[in-house]
């Protein structure tokens, strides 16, 4: 079967495709990377959400091929248990994260947000957000974590 | 749809000849994002042009230019005096969804719920096709006369969408109602409009989804034109002549509901258009 490369969370590499119809969070998957999350295989709950050349993509209606040459980042690439990611860091600190499965694709998202508009306002917050659907918390607690980055990162990222 | 093998092509002429050379097993792939929705049982090879030479936004001589291979994203970005698609975009099912969509895409396989072929007809807009290495320009209203899908094989390509800049005196209104954030729409309408000292010189008002595939509502249009833009009156018309079109219920609601969310939304997009053609930013 063909190979392809690209970039994961800043590492060159290359993978082999089962099929030229696998979708992006298929290979990722298969490759260990789980994080990513099967949810509704449609595009629309964004659990699958993966950074594909700085802009977000659901993964599951993604064909891998696409991903050729470019540069994809997923929750694997954000932080680590000693060391989260602020994202991370503000949506446990608020008490956003429930049953959690939501969360790999809602901080994806945020970084996506957050490296183009590092502050941004509530309405940005809703349209950048728009896609990922969270079942337990009702998204108020998520979207007070994204206020109090956006709201850090205004006075300097303290 | 499965897809079985693809091609990587650098430019959209090369991308073409690809698809010719594979006949009915190719298939452009923009997005990728319809291909969900097409039957599972065609099998096919997606050829996949360097999309970077088309996604462009322009502005010339009183008119925008649009690569088609600009994602709804990058339409909901561009910024500029006398642009309107940004609107659309924004009513444009989810931020992941607009970052992979692109306009070609939308307008080359129409669905009833497409927002782009009902704003693009109401713009009165060109839509240039590669056909045989040459462009060829068509008019909105003959480009989606019929499936543009069943019309762009033998390796013909949207290039690009032309749309006006709107000047003042013009208006644009864009309405889409779905029942949740990020579902498809149970009806669409776009409406332009140009106003002379307070009357209705021109004005087109397209309408989809509930409508089945877009659809100018002339009858409207035409008791609309000459009278003066006025609100109340605007009610009126709207009430007495929506009934003349069938609107098919969606997503569990009955055809009355939608004829009564019709009347109610074509007057909310037309006032839209107004409000606009008579602010005085310049
Ligand atoms: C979850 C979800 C939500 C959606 N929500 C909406 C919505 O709110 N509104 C809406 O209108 N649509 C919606 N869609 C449908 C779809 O995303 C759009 O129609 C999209 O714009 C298609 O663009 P694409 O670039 O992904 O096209 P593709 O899927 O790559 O292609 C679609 C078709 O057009 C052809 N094609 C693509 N580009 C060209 C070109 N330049 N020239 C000739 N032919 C071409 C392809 O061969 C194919 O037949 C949704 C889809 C999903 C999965």
């Amino acid at each position: 079967m063909k190979k392809i490369s690209f970039t994961l969370n800043g590492e060159e590499k290359e993978f082999v495709l089962d099929s030229a119809d696998e979708k992006l969070l298929n290979l990722l998957r298969r490759y260990g990377y789980k994080g990513t999350k099967w949810g509704c295989g449609e595009g629309a709950c964004g659990t699958c959400t993966v950074i594909l050349n700085g802009k977000t993509v659901y993964s599951c209606i993604t064909y891998a091929f696409l991903a050729e040459g470019s540069e994809i980042w997923t929750i694997e690439g954000m932080g680590t248990r000693k060391n989260p990611h602020p994202i991370q860091k503000a949506l446990v600190k608020e008490g956003a994260v429930q049953c959690g499965y939501c969360i790999p694709g809602m901080v994806l998202s945020a970084k996506a947000m957050f490296d183009k508009i590092p502050s941004p306002n509530d309405l940005e917050i809703r349209e950048y957000m728009d896609g990922n659907l969270c079942r337990c918390t009702g998204y108020e607690k998520i979207y007070t974590a994204l206020k109090k980055v956006a709201e850090s990162n205004a006075e300097g990222g303290k | 749809m499965k897809i079985v093998d693809f091609v990587s092509t650098g430019s959209v002429e090369q991308a073409s000849t690809v698809l010719k050379q594979l006949g009915a097993k190719g298939i452009l792939m923009a997005g990728g994002t319809a291909f969900h929705f097409f039957s599972s049982e065609d099998e096919k090879t997606a050829v996949v042009p360097d999309d970077e030479q088309l996604k462009f936004i322009s502005e010339n001589n009183g008119f925008f230019e649009i690569g088609s291979f600009a994602s709804i994203s990058d339409l909901r970005e561009f910024s500029n005096q006398g642009w309107v698609l940004d609107r659309v975009a924004e009513e444009f099912a989810t931020q992941q969804i607009r970052n992979m969509s692109t306009l070609g895409g939308n307008i080359s396989q129409v669905f009833p719920w497409s927002d782009f072929p009902v704003v693009l007809l109401a713009l009165s807009a060109e839509i240039n096709v590669l056909e045989e290495k040459e462009s060829r320009a068509y008019e909105a209203v003959d480009f989606f006369r019929q499936q543009p899908g069943k019309f762009l094989k033998n390796g013909k390509i949207v290039k690009s969408v032309k749309i006006p800049v709107l000047e003042k005196g013009e208006g644009f209104g864009y309405k889409k109602e779905k029942r949740t954030n990020a579902a498809f729409s149970t009806l669409t309408v776009a409406v332009y409009v140009k106003l002379e000292k307070g009357s209705i010189k021109d004005i087109k008002i397209v309408s989809g989804a509930s409508m089945g595939m877009p659809k100018r509502l002339g009858i409207i249009e035409n008791e609309l034109k000459g009278k003066k833009a006025d609100t109340g009156m605007l009610k009126e018309k709207v009430k007495a002549l929506a009934g003349q079109y069938s609107w098919k219920g969606k997503e569990g609601t009955t055809k009355e509901y939608a004829g009564c969310l019709a009347q109610t939304r074509i007057t909310d997009a037309i006032v839209e258009a107004f409000n606009e053609a008579e602010s005085e930013v310049e």
